[in-house]
Order: C-alpha cells, then structure tokens, then sequence
C-alpha cells in the first residue's frame, strides 16, 4: 500500500473523485431503484426531473470543488504533470471511455430489441421509458468513472 | 510505456548513491517526480528515452551503463 504522502498529486486526486464518485454513486443507485437492482422506482415526471436534477448538479459541485483544491495544492508546490502521470491519466481515460462506449452499446442495442418486440418484451434492464433511459445512461456513466479513477489507482500500483 | 513489467532493468538507485542525490533530488534535475523516480528504479516503470538520457546525464554515466535490456524477451 502507498502511503498517501508518497502519492503524486494526482494519485491523490483518483482517490478522492474515486471515493466521492462511489458515494455519490451509491446515493443515486438507492434512491433512484428504492434498493440496488436495475429498475427505477416509480415516480412522478416532476419527482424524477427534481432528482435528475440534484443529481446534476451534485455531481458538478463536486467535481469542480476537487478540481479547485487540486489546483492550489498544485499551484502551491509549482507541482508539474511528469510523463508517467500522463501516461497514467491517458490509461484511465482509455479505459472509462472503452466502458463507457460499451455500456451506450448495450443500451441502444437493449431499446432496439424493446422497440421491436414490445410488449413481448422479457429482459432483466427496461430502457423505453424516459426515466429508464436516464437512469442507465447515468449508469453506466458514474461506472465508466469509477471505473476511470480505479484503472489510474490501479497503475499507480503496478 | 509502464504498463507492464519492463524487460529492461537498470542500475539507478547505485548510480544516484554514489553521486550522493535521493530520489526527490534526481527527480528534481531530471524533471520528473519523486514517484516516478522509485517506479523506475523499481523496474515497475519503462521511461521514455528522454527521460532516460536526462537520468544518464544527471548521473553521469552512459545510457547503456544505466539500462540493460534483456534480449531472451525478443521474440
């Protein structure tokens, strides 16, 4: 295990957006299926659209508030990416972006067979209603970044 | 670059005590940090040659005195 004083800072910086990203993440899957299973719960358009929202902007403030901190502290020790920090980030973000390519796959490719079987419909993810389509979307989007930040801890590791 | 175990191996950490530098103050001379500094010295990071030239320069010694590479990896 690294000790957090031996971390560059943005190892530091993966840990934190990794664990506010998994809080905040945690917070959403929960409230939003009532449990954590793949369905929403029901809710009125306006109950939705208010918790969509909150989620958006939750998710800003949060990532902004880090950036921000990073940004002095780094500022503050005249701290420079090196190439292996770069090298890192760019591993990362290959990887959230390959998952994040992957899970708007199975969505489309999920509303398609919806679309074209109807009510006949027996898969586990139902994606055809607007408060579906958000809730996988933002899904798969808060895993592509965890998934981001994990790969960057995970290199710094290895 | 750093993904995987290198195939090169170096004689860093005696080079960098014998000219009486730590890690934080190679990595200062050579631009990098502290952390990539003992990943490579670890053998857990492969540096770019720029970097590597900039190590060799700093420490006085040929580029090929610092790094070996091992040629039973070559296909």
């Amino acid at each position: 295990m690294i000790r957090i004083e031996d971390m560059s800072e943005p190892h530091r910086q993966s840990w934190v957006t990794l664990l506010a990203d998994s809080a905040v993440f945690i917070w959403f899957w929960q409230n939003m299926t009532g449990g954590f299973n793949f369905t929403p719960r029901d809710m009125e358009p306006s109950q939705a659209g208010e918790f969509f929202l909150q989620l958006v902007i939750v998710t800003i403030i949060m990532h902004a508030v880090i950036a921000a901190v990073f940004e002095m502290r780094k500022r503050k020790v005249k701290f420079e990416k090196d190439e292996r920090d770069i090298d890192i980030a760019r591993r990362g973000s290959h990887a959230g972006y390959g998952l994040l390519q992957l899970g708007i796959g199975i969505i489309l490719v999920t509303l398609l067979i919806q679309y074209v079987v109807g009510g006949d419909y027996q898969g586990p993810v139902s994606v055809i209603e607007p408060v579906q389509m958000l809730f996988v979307l933002c899904f798969a989007s808060y895993v592509a970044d965890i998934y981001r930040h994990g790969t960057i801890i995970w290199a710094y590791r290895h | 670059m750093g993904g995987k175990k290198s195939n090169i191996t170096n004689r860093i950490k005696v080079a960098r005590v014998i000219q009486g530098l730590s890690q934080a103050e190679l990595a200062e001379r050579v631009g990098a940090t502290r952390q990539t500094i003992i990943a490579v010295e670890a053998g857990r990071y492969a540096p770019s040659l720029e970097l590597a030239f900039r190590i060799a320069h700093v420490l006085e010694e040929p580029i090929d005195g610092l790094f070996q590479f091992d040629p039973s990896s070559l296909p």
